[in-house]
């Protein structure tokens, strides 16, 4: 069964593929962990990709897209199959990140959770942070560009900040975002523009 | 030169537009080196945020995907067999929660990805690329026409949202002296 799934990274689904994984939902419902094997597969670069831009923490965002997973493989049984499974899954994801941001829970470090599993984390880097190191200038610059930007974006809404890096991190369409969000195209639109200019003003000082 | 220079807004706008596609660039952007420095400082800005958030997802290795695979699967594995027990039993739900409330088998993906440190040296080499713009975009039918079927959807996320409020994906997995 397993080898009939594709493979690992494979593309999004198109009208065709959709059809098939409508069948796949089906097993899915029937109880098939195989089969859900495939969604997981498909979609897990996708959902960590948004989870972490979100985020900016690995583990974090790997143990997110984990839980995405698993509760999507919970409500599956109920889910209409409608919707496109991908917007489906982003919206189990903006929510699993919402409700962390809310719980506030204390971030277990990367080079923490190296040092329990004993392989020397201490030379890891606290938090991922790749930098332009051409030059030493550079470097700084682009770190405190970075750090502007997160912060511009901490200080959204969780809905705002996830309707914005859908749009210009992720490239999805407005109706995409209103369907995962789960508002309409003019708030998304509203949301954009706000978010946008916020994000301007953050780092207006950095000329 | 023609028109008046273009205002904060307009110059957010050209780089992050609120709506679909890309409109028609401003004459007087066009001919402004200052209007078009403007913008491009800003759009700088974002692309080097968005390349090196990119390129952290790209560079991490295959054995992290296939653990953090793993790992979902493993879960969901476990809830499906307590599914199964539980309708044969009428009573263990606690069980289900507590497979819910871990996602312990995080630490097999993330033993995985410490081989990341390589790939982010390789990003430390000067590789700013600006991201691709992957095309992501999955939905071939009219998304909008979905929303009345994704409010059912919509309910059913939001019970088992309410079932996870209380849980915190971290706590049941690590040692309080961490
Ligand atoms: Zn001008």
């Amino acid at each position: 069964m397993a080898n009939d799934l594709p493979g690992e990274g494979a593309p999004a689904p198109e009208p065709g593929i959709r059809e098939r994984e409508k069948e796949l939902l089906d097993r899915v419902r029937g109880g098939e962990t195989d089969a859900f094997e495939h969604f997981v597969k498909t979609y897990q670069r996708k959902v960590f990709r948004l989870v972490y831009t979100l985020v900016r923490n690995a583990a974090d965002a790997d143990a997110l897209t984990q839980d995405v997973f698993v509760k999507a493989w919970r409500a599956v049984a109920d889910f209409k199959g409608e919707a496109a499974f991908e917007t489906w899954l982003n919206r189990i994801a903006v929510n699993a990140v919402r409700d962390a941001a809310r719980r506030r829970r204390p971030v277990v470090s990367f080079a923490e959770l190296a040092d329990a599993e004993g392989t020397g984390g201490a030379e890891l880097p606290p938090s991922m942070e790749p930098v332009d190191a051409t030059t030493p200038e550079r470097e700084a610059r682009s770190r405190q560009i970075r750090r502007r930007i997160r912060e511009a974006l901490d200080a959204l809404s969780p809905r705002q900040k996830a309707i914005f890096v859908m749009k210009h991190y992720e490239d999805r369409t407005v109706a995409e975002i209103g369907a995962a969000i789960g508002v309409d195209d003019g708030t998304v639109k509203s949301h954009l523009f706000r978010a946008a200019r916020k994000l301007r003003q953050k780092l207006e000082d950095l000329r | 030169m023609s028109g008046r220079h273009l205002t904060e807004d307009e110059v957010v706008n050209r780089v992050f537009p609120a709506q679909d596609g890309t409109a028609p660039i401003p004459i007087h952007q066009a001919v402004c080196p200052e209007c078009q420095e403007r913008v491009a400082r800003l759009r700088e800005a974002f692309l080097l945020d968005r390349g090196a958030l990119t390129g952290v997802v790209e560079s991490l290795p295959p054995e992290f995907w296939t653990a953090q695979r793993k790992a979902v699967m493993g879960r969901v594995s476990e809830l499906a067999a307590l599914e199964a027990e539980e309708k044969a039993t009428p009573f263990p739900t606690r069980l289900t929660r507590s497979v819910l409330q871990r996602p312990a088998l995080a630490f097999g993906s993330l033993a995985a990805a410490l081989t990341l440190v390589a790939g982010l040296t390789v990003l430390r080499g000067g590789d700013d690329r600006p991201a691709e713009p992957e095309q992501t975009v999955a939905v071939a039918e009219g998304t909008a026409a979905l929303s009345a079927a994704d409010s059912a959807d919509d309910e059913l996320l939001r019970a088992v949202d309410v079932a996870l409020t209380t849980e915190s994906p971290y706590e049941t997995v690590l040692p309080e002296a961490m």
